[in-house]
């Protein structure tokens, strides 16, 4: 293991590799800066790019870019009171109350070098779980690993929105959808409309980038075209934030902490890490009195959790090859264009890559919490830019990368299709994640179930570990399902 | 008002989901068995789970409101003095107008190819956006300049439409 630690280190300061990280975390900070556009559409921007690319490569860009943007969603939400992403809502209580008193600059030290600490001890996290995971991952059978997957699958359906139901169906939709193409089981073609395109199914890309990054341009749009046109100055403080982090050292620890263990539940995403903290944060404080006018504490939690989320939402992913996450889900999709097959055996077989995640993690986050502190000035004009000027050429970027999945005009209407049904499932509050976890989980699913049912035919629904997963289950689907219901009565 | 379109539409969708599963698993019963298990299973569970989400959302359990979201404030130029419920139509009507111009877009990419369907959206899209000619000519040619660098330097393919086959 510390071999292969030291090897993949070597392997992501090359020059080639740090160079596709660097990318990375440009775009992430580009696309955290922007109100309204998340992880997902920077993954689905960047994914195309993966096509034919060596898997270390992609996953230094893809990572690198997935780490940073809650660093660089901290502009809007502290100096426009506006969420860059879902991860920097509960910034927004306290940051911006700050940055009205001519603090942001204070505000923005803390949060980058909390975001920046966070990022660390979430990598740190990962790291020191690795070793112990083999052990866990050569015990479990098939039964076991199929069941798991229902369980993230269970999860990521039932916590990713308020409709348990709803999130319930948007799974199953995704994984029928992940059914049309081969079967993985034997030679057939299913559902493919008659048409050659449909013969390999849907393709990822069309699909992750119709569902995530056409509602959000279209969302934005529609609500009036400017994100906003306030400028407000930086203000003063950048020594100050910095000492405020060095003094609340200990919050700083906490938080990233539970933000590890917390992104290590499918399902529970940005926006929850980021409130949970903040939450915690005041429960636990001596002095409550400035909370929501502008305590500094309230910035250093959030951003604390959020940066290390990272590090333990990539251990189901990895270890089980079971996302907990849309951008987790594009995460696996791009290994398994990048000829990568995720899962259990990836820390088995490929142990470089997965310390070459970790890393990732770690040098990411250093490099785009300097970068934020350095260009933090011509930074947060970028977010002042009316987002009818920007949505024609990012639109156009991932239209270009949708299209190099086949090569066929039929991505873009794949595209348009689920740009359309995002759209819809946007509005109506359908929650999209488990759509796309479950498309992306499908062929693994089927796999699973063909190999279980071949194999033991009902006898595996015996097997001790199975049943201990199938009671976990049926707990967290059924409180989710019934508790709520009861809660709202 | 809005919120009774959201339910409308809801139900809308929902059907055309059970309908969706309905239809998968009648195609189902042609595949092999190896092939046949996957597709069955999850079409009755879809189908399960969109007659239960209707159920629900006609007997007022199943909220139908934007969630999960990511509350932008726009400050925008937009009038702020109309009621919410006005507000909100007026964003749904602008949200169809928005994703009609995408559709416009890729069908433009179908017939015409990508570079002249770039030119010819982007130019268009400015222009909507109340632009210059000036600035509509130079956003326009800026996107050629970026697709063809990315395409020369990445070796990407782009569509080149049905046009060209006249000359």
């Amino acid at each position: 293991m510390f071999d292969a630690a030291f090897t993949a280190l070597q392997v992501v300061i090359s020059p080639e590799h740090f160079g596709f990280l660097f990318l990375g975390v440009a775009v992430g900070l580009f696309i955290g800066i922007l109100p309204g556009l998340g992880g997902m559409v920077g993954m689905a921007l960047l994914m195309p790019l993966t096509y034919g690319m060596d898997p270390v490569s992609g996953v230094a860009m893809l990572i690198g870019l997935g780490s940073v943007i809650t660093t660089s969603d901290t502009f809007p939400s502290v100096l426009m009171g506006i969420p860059g992403s879902s991860g920097s809502q509960a910034t927004i209580m306290d940051g911006y109350p700050l940055a009205q008193k001519g603090e942001g600059a204070r505000v923005l030290s803390a949060a980058f070098l909390c975001s920046m600490l966070g990022g660390l001890i979430g990598a740190l996290v990962l790291s020191l779980i690795l070793p112990f995971a083999v052990p866990i991952v050569l015990a479990l059978g098939t039964p076991e690993l199929l069941m798991l997957t229902f369980l993230g699958l269970g999860m990521v359906s039932v916590l990713s929105g308020k409709n348990p139901v709803l999130g319930l169906l948007s799974t199953a939709l995704g994984l029928a959808l992940g059914s049309f193409g081969t079967a993985p089981t034997s030679a057939i073609y299913r559902y493919n409309l008659g048409t050659d395109y449909l013969l390999d199914g849907f393709k990822l890309t069309s699909v992750a980038i119709g569902l995530f990054a056409i509602p959000e341009f279209v969302a934005i749009l529609s609500r009036g075209g400017a994100i906003t046109s306030e400028k407000r100055d930086l203000g003063e403080g950048w020594m100050q934030g910095i000492r405020d982090v060095v003094r609340h050292k200990y919050l700083v620890i906490r938080h990233a902490l539970i933000g590890s263990m917390i992104g290590f539940i499918p399902g529970l995403g940005n926006a929850i890490i980021d409130w949970v903290n903040y939450g915690v944060v005041i429960r636990f404080a001596k002095d409550k009195s400035q909370f929501g006018k502008g305590d500094i504490r309230g910035v250093i939690a959030p951003e604390s959790a959020n940066n290390a989320k990272e590090g333990g939402a990539l251990i189901p992913t990895v270890l089980f090859g079971i996302p907990g996450s849309g951008s987790m889900a594009l995460l696996l999709a791009a290994l398994i264009i990048m000829g990568v097959e995720p899962g259990p055996d990836l820390i088995l077989t490929r142990a470089d890559l997965v310390y070459v995640m970790v890393w990732s993690i770690a040098i990411a986050n250093v490099l785009g919490a300097s970068i934020a502190f350095l260009l933090s000035g011509p930074i947060s004009k970028l977010a002042v830019v009316p987002f009818y000027k920007i949505m024609p050429f990012i639109l156009i970027l991932v239209t270009m990368g949708a299209f190099q999945a086949t090569r066929h005009i039929g991505d873009l209407f794949t595209l348009l299709l689920f740009g359309i049904v995002g759209w819809v499932m946007r509005q109506t509050g359908i929650p999209r994640a488990p759509l796309l976890i479950g498309f992306v989980l499908s062929t693994l699913v089927e796999r699973y179930l063909w190999q279980v049912t071949s194999r033991y035919q009902f006898e595996w629904l015996t097997r001790p570990g199975v049943i201990v997963i199938g009671v976990i289950i049926v707990i967290v689907v059924g409180f989710s399902l019934f508790g709520r219901e009861h809660e709202s009565d | 008002m809005t919120e009774d379109l959201n339910k409308k539409v809801l139900l809308v969708f929902l059907g055309l989901l059970a309908l969706f599963f309905v239809i998968l698993f009648l195609a189902a019963a042609d595949f092999m068995p190896d092939a046949r298990l996957y597709p069955v299973v999850m079409s009755i569970t879809g189908f399960v789970l969109a007659l239960a989400s209707v159920i629900r959302v006609l007997s007022g359990k199943e909220p139908t409101h934007e969630h999960n979201l990511i509350k932008v404030e726009v400050k925008s130029d937009a009038r702020q003095d109309d009621a919410p419920a006005d507000r909100s139509n007026r964003e749904y009507r602008s949200a169809l107008f928005y994703l009609a111009i995408i559709c416009f877009f890729y069908v433009a990419i179908w017939l015409l190819g990508f570079r002249v369907a770039t030119l010819v959206f982007v130019s268009g899209f400015m222009r909507y956006n109340k632009q210059s000619l000036v600035s509509c000519a130079v956003y326009a040619g800026l996107s050629l300049l970026l697709v063809e660098a990315l395409s020369r330097l990445l070796g990407l393919v782009l569509p080149a439409g049905f046009w060209h086959l006249l000359f």
